[in-house]
């Protein structure tokens, strides 16, 4: 399982994270690129949006100026006489070629008072204290000074005045000023291409307001007066994003901001950046996922097959047989590989469980075979001698009861026997031999009631009980060999006791290791009753021996009750 | 915004690398169009003479005629660090208090030329008191001397009306004017003196009209004046003056007239400059006369001022030729006319 998990680990992050870092470098780029592209595009096209009105503003201001020049040539030229009605059809001649100029009218520098004005208007004349055109007129008689613009109820308009002078007398100096109307080059620009809030801002050189279609400008002024003149720069107002472009207006001392709305630059760059983020994070999200699944379909069935692996341990060797592994073609290879090899391994262990089986029938029926001619000499002479001396009924009686003891021992050629068939075997056992040893011994049997429904595996009793004849009795005593049987917890319990020479501890010691060692034979009896319940009953069942010197030698064989349940099937 | 910043951050290297590489000192200069011969000839001067003393490799930016153009060449030049101290003759005078203000921003001294700024924005508070100053020509010596050279050959006053320059035998000067621009301080000035200089005689201005200091807008303005009685020209610049003898020796052309008769045939001519070309139209007697606009003299005194402004010498003091007047710096030159 740790090794599945690593493969997916090994495979799955780094290449999802290289690959998320290349993606995320892409991005990037791309937001870099596609950021200053745009910008620098905007920028470009508001920047000629900028240079254009400035140029629609210095077109006019050259238009204003000519008109300005004109009379002032005109005025220099002028005969003193006439100059009254002179100067008034001139006025009303510009007036109709210039549709943007209001009013025209010419004073005297000396008083203010009016000399001339076009037909339509009627100047007061000015005042040589208060009014402001006519005053800075006279103080920079070199320039045209440009009045406030002025917004009327249908016009916006801005007031030129210009100080004449006449050379040949200089009392005869003059002031014109004429009225032009601003609205036309207010609206030759729509804010509309200025974007929502775009607008122009015209300041004079200290940063007064001139013209504004808002009334406060106190927040675009900081900006203004930041970026002086000529360059751009983008500012944030009032929530929106622009592009400021700050100039002076030729021929005026007028300052000429435009602001040009670049929210739509702002929130292209930011959805441009959000969208390819999105398809960023999908691209790498989906990579990921279909990464996964291949590499699932790599580590599954490997999981699989190592969960089958597994079971080896539990020496199940057909649990390949029970799945079916897809998954690429070596894993499949691997997989089917893998069912051969374990179903040849079942077949091994098959063969290998059969075959023990077998060796252990043959084992034991050589087992059991061994005991029978050694007992059948014995007894047929017994029976030889008593018929020599003549005790037929003797005789009889022994013929009868190893005609038992043997048919018992034959049971059909079954294994194993009842219980109480295996206990009237060893009786019938102890019969004979109590004759042929002429009644030397007594013996008990005593068999605990409730146990007609087990079965054991034949001849366990009779080899016992043939060693406590053969070994246990003394001489000239009258040995007692009992035999009881019990149930002892899960075990039944065969106790064969005898109260002869017994053996001494390392006789006794010596004994129960030849048991166990295959390459003793000695007690040939025991060994063979202990090797023959090991083989059909497993390690449970034991044999056990336990032995006095000059008292005599109990050997107790246990048995495990739910194996005794049933005969040879 | 980020990505403004990730530029600016790539940027600062780049931009202190460049800083210290322009460490010396370097002198920006802006003409308002280099197409005009004797502002190509003033920068030309200037440039010789800041060799010598802040050599830098200045390359006169050229306007082209536009102030929106000029504004974005100095302000790109002056937000770029790279400007020690800036001589600027402007396009229009009156964007001066901008460029002062910006100039002010980044504490780069300016010495205007030719286009005299406003003197309420050249001294428009402590700091452009300081560091802001004017050379140019003597618009008032020009034009007095200008009506110097006329007076010479018209004659004095009671003189004229018996002279043949009085062709309509009226006692008055019948004077057309070639005005270079309107707002031009030399424009202004050199009129106002050169009439108040002639005040004394009876003059009759027929014509003025302003001709950009150019040559072909005087010839237009000439061609225009012909049938007309002109007794004589003063035009503000020797372009126009030049303008307005191709205009005459084109209509002398035209009718056969040999050009060893101009100077008898027409009226007196008065150019200002001392170009070369203006200079050579005098010899030949075509132009009666012409005032240095002593450039070469300006130039000294620019580049005294700047080594002033930037390397704190001595504020430079001169003999009568140049006249100072607050931060102006009037450079009177000598009056040129045809050896007798």
């Amino acid at each position: 399982m740790r090794k599945t998990r690593s493969i997916r680990k090994m495979l799955v992050v780094p290449s999802s994270f290289s690959f998320a870092l290349l993606v995320v470098m892409m991005v990037l780029t791309a937001s870099i690129l596609y950021g200053s592209n745009i910008t620098s595009h905007s920028d470009a096209q508001m920047l000629a949006t900028s240079e254009q009105v400035l140029a629609n503003y210095d077109t006019y201001f050259k238009s204003v100026l000519i008109t300005s020049s004109e009379i002032a040539s005109r005025y220099e030229s002028a005969p003193l006489s006439d100059r009254e009605s002179a100067f008034q059809s001139y006025f009303d001649t510009v007036m109709s070629l210039k549709s943007e100029i209001l009013d025209m009218s010419l004073y005297s520098a000396t008083d203010g008072s009016v000399i001339a004005h076009n037909t339509a208007s009627e100047p007061s004349g000015a005042s040589l204290t208060d009014d402001q055109w006519f005053l800075s007129a006279k103080d920079n008689q070199q320039i045209n000074v440009f009045s406030h613009l002025e917004k009327t109820s249908e016009d916006y308009r801005f007031g030129l005045s210009k100080y004449l002078a006449y050379a040949p007398d200089s009392s005869f100096d003059a002031v014109v000023k004429v009225d032009f109307d601003f609205t036309a080059i207010v609206n030759i620009i729509p804010e509309s291409t200025l974007g929502v809030g775009g607008r122009f801002i015209l300041y004079d050189k200290d940063y007064n307001l001139v013209y504004s279609p808002n009334n406060d400008e106190t927040e675009a002024l900081g900006y203004v007066q930041k970026l002086v003149i000529g360059s751009s720069n983008a500012v944030k107002l009032n929530g929106h994003a622009y592009y400021l472009y700050a100039t002076t207006v030729a021929n005026t001392t007028w300052r000429l901001a435009i602001f040009q709305n670049r929210d739509s630059v702002v929130s292209a760059l930011t959805s441009f950046s959000v969208v390819i983020s999105c398809v960023g994070l999908g691209v790498v999200v989906s990579y990921s996922f279909i990464l996964l699944g291949t590499v699932n379909r790599i580590s599954k069935p490997i999981e699989g097959l190592s969960q089958e692996m597994a079971m080896i341990e539990s020496l199940n060797y057909k649990a390949t047989l029970h799945s079916e592994i897809k998954g690429s073609s070596e894993v499949v290879e691997l997989n089917r590989s893998f069912n051969q090899m374990m179903s040849r391994m079942g077949e091994l262990t098959d063969d290998l469980v059969s075959e023990k089986e077998e060796q252990r029938k043959s084992e034991l029926k050589a087992l059991q075979n061994q005991i029978n001619p050694h007992f059948l000499y014995n007894t047929l002479d017994s029976i030889i001698a008593l018929v020599d001396k003549g005790e037929n009924v003797k005789a009889e009686a022994m013929i009868v009861a190893l005609s038992k003891f043997f048919r018992l021992s034959i049971s059909s050629g079954h294994n194993v026997i009842p219980l109480l068939n295996e206990i009237e075997h060893a009786r019938n056992y102890l019969l004979i031999q109590k004759m042929r040893f002429g009644d030397s011994f007594a013996f008990e049997i005593n068999v605990a009631p409730g146990l007609e429904k087990y079965f054991v595996v034949k001849l366990i009793l009779q080899p016992i009980v043939e060693n406590s004849i053969g070994h246990g009795l003394k001489e000239g005593e009258t040995g007692i060999i009992k035999i009881k049987a019990d149930e002892e917890g899960d075990y039944l319990r065969f106790l064969i006791e005898d109260n002869g020479y017994g053996m001494t501890p390392s006789k006794v010691e010596e004994l129960r290791r030849s048991l166990s060692d295959e390459t003793v034979y000695k007690g040939v009896g025991l060994k063979n009753v202990f090797q023959r319940i090991r083989i059909y009953y497993g390690p449970l069942a034991d044999v056990q021996v336990e032995s006095e010197e000059d008292v005599g030698t109990k050997v107790t064989i246990l048995i495990p009750k739910k194996e005794a349940l049933h005969g040879e099937e | 915004m980020a990505k403004n910043r990730i530029r600016i951050l790539a940027l600062l290297p780049l931009l202190s690398v460049a800083s210290c590489s322009s460490k010396g000192t370097y002198v920006g200069l802006y003409v308002y169009d280099v197409s005009d011969v004797f502002m190509s000839s003033f920068q030309s001067e200037i440039v010789k003479d800041l060799e010598d003393v802040y050599p830098s490799d200045t390359v006169a930016q050229d306007g082209a005629g536009s102030q929106a153009t000029q504004n974005a060449q100095f302000v790109k030049d002056l937000d770029s660090g790279k400007v020690t101290a800036a001589v600027v003759n402007t396009v229009d005078r009156l964007a001066s208090s901008a460029l002062i203000e910006k100039a002010e921003s980044k504490q780069v001294p300016l010495v205007f030329i030719n286009r005299e700024p406003l003197q309420e924005d050249l001294r428009k508070d402590a700091w452009s008191i300081e560091h802001c100053f004017y050379v140019g020509g003597n618009p008032a010596v020009e034009g007095a001397e200008q009506a110097e050279i006329a007076r010479s050959i018209l004659g004095s006053p009671s003189e004229f009306a018996a002279s043949v320059y009085d062709k309509n035998h009226d006692g008055k000067i019948q004077l057309a004017i070639l005005k270079g621009e309107q707002g031009h301080q030399d424009s202004e000035g050199r009129t106002t003196n050169a009439l108040e200089g002639l005040s004394d005689y009876q003059v009759d201005t027929v014509k003025s009209v302003y001709c950009n200091w150019s040559l072909s807008q005087a010839y237009a303005a000439t061609k225009a004046l012909s049938g007309e009685n002109i007794e004589l020209m003063i035009a503000n610049n020797d372009a126009m003056a030049l303008g307005a003898i191709q205009a005459l020796q084109e209509a002398d052309a035209a009718a056969g007239v040999p050009l060893s008769t101009f100077s008898l045939r027409h009226y007196p001519i008065i150019g200002c400059d001392g170009t070369t070309e203006g200079r050579k139209a005098v010899r030949y007697g075509y132009m009666t006369g012409t005032v240095l606009n002593d450039y070469v003299s300006q130039s000294k005194v620019v580049v005294d001022l700047l080594r002033y402004l930037i390397s704190n010498e001595a504020i430079p003091t001169y003999d009568s030729t140049v006249e100072v007047k607050g931060n102006a710096y009037y450079v009177a030159g000598p009056k040129i006319v045809a050896e007798p």
